[in-house]
């Protein structure tokens, strides 16, 4: 058995509603975010969720990551149900990294102290220069050198794409296995977006670290993942290698998708 | 239709000759590319008001023709927006155009909006130049009707017309963006993101303007949302003639919806020219490389190199060309002598760019370092 076929995280038949305001005749009224989805997200695979919103995509984020119990199906780590001992491990060797890095990061505490807090919540390193210097070395492996400089800067000094690093070294602190990144870099410019996306290209080949791709960003999906999985109203329409799926879509609704993706001329 | 053919449509002496008054009496040498402009920026130049030699926008003209889609093209601070604040004389308080004329040749007459005072603009203003917000679903007003909203906008600039006339027209323009008339006394957090848009569209077209600007009208949308917004907006454009000023950081999105593109670095336009020849053959360096970071036709797994450093401040940009320091071909010529735009190829605008070497030779200015692995990520300082 290889890396390939271990699964990081599984979920089968999963389903979420959310119940929503107003009463139909029969009661409560929901919404059914997410409809009977299984997947597996393999170790050291990258993966993309594709689908608009209201697909569905980043409920199914946050349900691999055990941060919304699943109305229905069940969702594994490795081999082991989602409960206590394990969530808290998941919480820890899964990071999850959001779109806007102006809302992750606390505008009145100075990016070290950001960086450390996580250390601390999950006691890794000891106290004092220990944990400094995992801090520091995050903050370089995250492209922010010198990491000194950077330690003690405020958000509100930082442009959108080193604050984007931040965020991404303080996940990458905790030393985790996987990262699920929910359009990381959709709030960004051009020219940051391809550094950003360097940087966690970069860390998956130094540390193997499994991605998974929380995007409605088919170019996104392109540049980065194995394998693609498009969501639509809260059910898997299409799923494959993303060379197959991008090159010959089988599913109507992917090819609206890709169709409504505006390309520039080839030259 | 093509680009091309639209483009063609907007060529002098291909476009027919519309209300040209007294026929026979205008000058045959001029006058029918005078007439054919309706956005004229000449040198355009704005400064922060606590430090005039600070310049966001630094000298900027660019030409927009009737019935034209511009893209106005640029990552953050750019001063994209700037510029476009400076033709509907909505520059943020701390900011002041120190140079330059804006003529706008709407309603059969030519206006110098740079001397026009704050009344003048206002008549303007939505009447005969909108504009579609960034971020459009939070510029609705949450506590009034949509259809209200639209009406004040009419009512404020033809206090004349009917309260009867006026709720038609509200109702035409819903018809008109694709939002059901009915839903005019239904208020905004009622509709979805794409739908807000439409009707911020509906709000921008309330008065027949004759130019439309758009600042990222779809950045916050998803790709099929956008692609309907997009595809709405090329309609609307040929059925009124209006011509529309897209404000983009997308490349693929700016391809989509508009005939000729000015990109924008560090305050100044870098290059211009139609679509077509600047996405083909792009003649200064930076150009390239926002093209290459778009990976739009690489292998799928490519992952661009990106381009070392960031754009300067636009108090601390580098002497020279201000793209030398993150350039791949630059030389000491560059570090030294600033560029002036030069012509590289001919069209209407004809293709320029801001750069020493320009024009390249075939190929020449294409990344030399795209790679398919994602290894070997430059350091940025």
């Amino acid at each position: 058995m290889t890396a390939m076929d271990t699964p990081l995280l599984e979920a089968s038949d999963v389903s979420v509603r959310y119940r929503i305001r107003g009463r139909s005749r029969r009661g409560s009224r929901y919404l059914t975010a997410l409809d009977g989805v299984s997947l597996s997200w393999r170790a050291g695979e990258t993966l993309a969720l594709v689908g608009e919103s209201g697909s569905g995509k980043s409920t199914l984020g946050r349900v691999l990551l055990g941060l919304i119990a699943p109305t229905g199906g069940t969702v594994r780590y490795g081999t082991q149900p989602l409960t206590g001992a394990v969530r808290r491990r998941l919480s820890r060797e899964v990071q999850l990294i959001f779109q806007d890095p102006y809302q992750s990061l606390n505008p009145r505490s100075t990016v070290g102290a950001q960086v450390l807090a996580g250390l601390q919540i999950h006691r890794i390193g000891a106290p004092g220069v220990e944990r400094t210097a995992i801090g520091l070395a995050a903050l370089s492996a995250a492209g922010l050198n010198p990491p000194e400089v950077f330690w003690h800067r405020y958000p509100h000094q930082l442009s959108g794409g080193e604050r984007q690093r931040v965020v991404i070294a303080g996940a990458m602190a905790l030393g985790p296995t996987a990262l699920v990144c929910d359009e990381p870099v959709s709030a960004l410019d051009v020219s940051v977006r391809a550094q950003v996306l360097n940087v966690l290209a970069d860390l998956r080949a130094e540390r193997g670290l499994s991605l998974l791709f929380i995007t409605h960003d088919v170019s996104l999906a392109r540049q980065m993942s194995n394998r693609i999985i498009v969501l639509y109203r809260g059910r898997i329409v299409e799923e494959g290698p993303t060379a197959t799926v991008l090159a010959d879509p089988q599913h109507d609704y992917t090819k609206r998708l890709l169709a409504a993706v505006p390309t520039v001329p080839a030259r | 239709m093509s680009a091309v053919e639209r483009v063609a449509g907007a060529i002098p002496g291909v476009a027919e000759p519309v209300g040209s008054a007294g026929g026979a009496a205008a000058p045959l040498v001029g006058g029918a590319a005078d007439d054919d402009i309706l956005l004229q920026v000449s040198g355009l130049t704005v400064a922060r008001k606590d430090a005039p030699s600070v310049h966001i926008v630094d000298d900027v003209s660019f030409t927009l023709r009737r019935g034209e889609a511009m893209g106005l093209a640029g990552e953050s601070g750019c001063g994209k927006t700037t510029t476009a604040l400076a033709v509907l004389g909505l520059l943020p308080g701390g900011l002041r155009r120190v140079s330059g004329e804006l003529v706008f040749r709407g309603g059969g007459r030519a206006r110098p909006l740079h001397r026009l005072g704050g009344a003048a603009m206002r008549r303007i203003r939505w009447a005969s130049i909108s504009m579609i917000f960034q971020g459009a679903m939070n510029a609705l007003d949450p506590v009034k009707t949509v259809g209200s909203q639209i009406a004040e906008a009419i009512t404020l600039h033809e206090p004349k017309v009917g309260r009867a006339a006026v709720s038609r027209r509200v109702g035409e323009l819903l018809d008109q963006v694709g939002v059901p008339a009915k839903r005019s006394v239904y208020y905004p957090h009622e509709f979805s993101g794409g739908q807000k848009q439409r009707i911020m569209i509906a709000l921008a077209l309330a008065c027949r303007p004759e130019l439309v600007i758009g600042d990222e009208p779809t950045t916050a949308l998803d790709v099929i949302t956008q692609a309907q917004i997009l595809d709405l907006l090329g309609e609307l454009r040929r059925e009124l003639g209006l011509s529309l000023l897209l404000i983009t950081h997308d490349l693929a999105v700016l391809a989509r919806a508009c005939e000729t593109i000015a990109v924008m670095y560090a305050g100044q336009i870098v290059e211009t020219g139609s679509v077509d020849a600047v996405y083909r053959d792009p003649q200064h360096p930076y150009t390239a490389r926002l093209l290459d970071l778009l990976g739009a036709h690489d292998a799928p797994g490519a992952l661009p190199k990106p381009i070392r450093g960031n754009q300067p401040r636009p108090n601390a940009r580098p002497s020279g060309c201000r793209f030398h320091d993150r350039c791949t071909f630059a030389t000491d010529r560059c570090a030294a002598e600033a560029p002036d735009m030069r012509n590289v190829g001919a069209g209407v605008p004809p293709h320029a760019a801001r750069c020493h070497f320009a024009p390249w030779p075939d190929g020449a200015v294409d990344p030399q370092d795209r790679q398919a692995s994602p290894e070997g990520q430059e350091e940025t300082p």
